[in-house]
């Protein structure tokens, strides 16, 4: 049955809504203008140049990027052993307590998460620090890694596993040749998830940053209220692209997944 | 009790082998449980609980909420996330839809229209609504050449700019789940309906919308609750008139350092939070069992 037309009209719209206001800011960061304006005139990198130069940025950046990566990998850790150790647990209501505990930071709201995160930090000195930063986007990021993981150690075809050890190989053996790389890509997509939760997360850095130790985001924020700069366009835009770029990492990776021996449905 | 008497008995030693599967598990699930509990629970309730410690233990911090300047802004939170999320489903509804019936290609297309989004972060979409809502800013440039207005309008800071870049954040959060739904509808139902002369609007209102229900339900849900903890939109775009509870929450705290207060309000917002979440996981149980007695 075909769509009417004013239907697709109204989801067109919709989708214009939805993208329109990020192509906007990504066509106005090549203006000429020292403040944004529509439509830009005239065509300059430099405010890419005053991104990647300036000294406060660089380091928001830096200290963004080094806290995503460690809180991806270690989110990706802990969701590996946890979705391992769930798998033994036998009694369903545990189980599904121990998975609601899993996944409770998405339901906490992020401002009372920010909150519990700044009164335990500024007693113990981490407000600002790497490792205050680290600890709070693991816990925020880990329910988006675990699900990825989670799904594909339910979906994928366990009787490989019982193969290998028919075979002769031991459990580490099957463990490592088997069972990883079948695992890999949702491991890999969990990871990307979290870097990207802990990049954008907002909320809870707005109050464990201090002067010295704050995130992209933080910056951002303060940014946002005081100056009109097309510098700000231009990281909006940076991050945007990188973000895309991700995110086409996971739709190639999804597919390959598709690939692996899935269980047999009933 | 020895190592022998455990091997030499059958029963003792199913137990042992009990335990190793139990330590096995709980060594994998130790990194996590050790983490979330000792640094997020415990923080969690340590903060929650200065909402009723006053000298001793006191509902103080909770009648204050009855105050006006507190209610009034309860209240608000929840019709503008109502509002939201009603927003949202309806204007999501078409784009499902749209996808649900469109070539692999073309989901594919609108998929990613709306998952770059979704995975962009919730402060560059909101900077650049700040870029287009501004005194200078776009729109108004755009209805200045359209010759529409005479001078700038101030669309920043209104109720009305919160819920433009809510319902923008938030719309991915119902496409998705409304998707899902619509695709596991069989073709046949809405051809069959055709057949048997039903027009178009009557078979999306007998046909297709109550098959639906769940994904409007759960999608709607959805954004009510993230609507409702809302901070970055409501203290970037919005104004004293149009303060969320998160908003206040963080300026009880960081302004008034006024921690009691604002852990009271924390324990109302999650209190919503969790009951709407609890009441969506049932409502999809009952589907679910519904679905498999049919």
């Amino acid at each position: 049955m075909k769509v009417s037309r004013l239907v697709q009209c109204i989801a067109w719209a919709v989708l214009a809504f939805l993208v329109l206001p990020s192509l906007l800011i990504a066509f106005m960061s090549f203006g000429t203008d020292p403040y944004l304006r529509f439509p830009p005139r005239g065509f300059t990198f430099d405010w890419y140049r005053l991104y990647f130069s300036d000294a406060d940025w660089q380091s928001a950046t830096l200290f963004s990027l080094k806290i995503a990566i460690v809180a991806a990998v270690i989110a990706a850790a802990i969701s590996l052993s946890t979705a391992f150790g769930l798998e033994r647990v036998s009694n369903p209501r545990l189980k599904e307590s121990l998975r609601l505990v899993l996944l409770s930071p998405t339901v906490v709201p992020g401002i009372v998460s920010a909150l519990a995160f700044y009164k335990l930090f500024s007693a113990v000195g981490l407000t600002g620090t790497f490792l205050g930063f680290v600890v709070a986007h693991t816990i925020l990021a880990t329910p988006f890694a675990y699900l990825c993981i989670s799904s594909q150690l339910h979906a994928y075809d366990r009787t490989l596993e019982t193969a290998a050890r028919g075979l002769g190989a031991t459990r580490l053996q099957t463990f490592i040749h088997v069972t990883l790389p079948l695992l890999s890509p949702s491991i890999v997509i969990g990871a990307i998830f979290s870097f990207l939760v802990s990049f954008d997360e907002a909320v809870v850095s707005f109050f464990i940053s201090d002067t010295q130790g704050k995130t992209l985001p933080r910056k951002m924020f303060e940014d946002i209220d005081f100056s009109v700069s097309p510098v700000l366009a231009a990281v909006a835009t940076t991050i945007t692209v990188g973000t895309i770029l991700l995110l086409a990492v996971i739709t190639i990776l999804q597919n390959r997944m598709k690939r692996i021996p899935s269980q047999q449905k009933e | 009790m020895t190592a022998a008497s455990i091997v030499s008995s059958g029963r003792p030693l199913r137990l042992a082998l009990g335990n190793r599967r139990a330590l096995v598990a709980l060594l994998l699930l130790a990194p996590a449980l050790v983490l979330y509990v000792a640094l997020y629970f415990v923080p969690l309730f340590d903060f929650l609980s200065l909402s009723v410690v006053d000298g001793g233990l006191s509902t103080a911090h909770f009648s204050t909420l009855l105050d006006m300047t507190y209610l009034s802004v309860l209240w608000r939170t929840l019709w503008m996330s109502a509002l939201v999320g009603a927003i949202c489903t309806a204007l999501g509804f078409p784009v499902a839809y749209l996808m649900s019936r469109s070539s692999a290609i073309g989901a594919a297309a609108i998929g990613a229209c709306v998952m770059v989004p979704l995975w962009t972060s919730v402060l560059l979409r909101t900077y650049a609504w700040t870029v287009v809502l501004q005194y200078r800013g776009v729109l108004n440039d755009l209805l200045l050449t359209l010759g529409l207005i005479d001078q700038p309008l101030r669309f920043m800071y209104s109720k009305g700019a919160v819920i433009t870049v809510m319902v923008h954040v938030l719309l991915p959060y119902v496409v998705l789940p409304l998707y899902t739904n619509l695709a596991s509808i069989p073709r046949e139902l809405p051809t069959a309906a055709r057949g048997l002369g039903a027009t178009g609007l009557r078979i999306f209102i007998h046909v297709t919308l109550p098959l639906c229900l769940p994904g409007v339900i759960a999608g709607f849900t959805l954004v009510f609750v993230l609507s409702t903890g809302f901070f970055v939109v409501p203290s970037l775009v919005g104004g004293p008139a149009s303060m969320m509870v998160a908003t206040l929450i963080g300026r009880e705290i960081s302004e008034n350092l006024n921690w009691a207060q604002g852990a009271a309000m924390s324990v109302v917002l999650l209190a919503t939070a969790t009951v709407c979440l609890a009441m969506l996981s049932r409502l999809r149980h009952m589907d679910k069992r519904q679905g498999s007695a049919a």
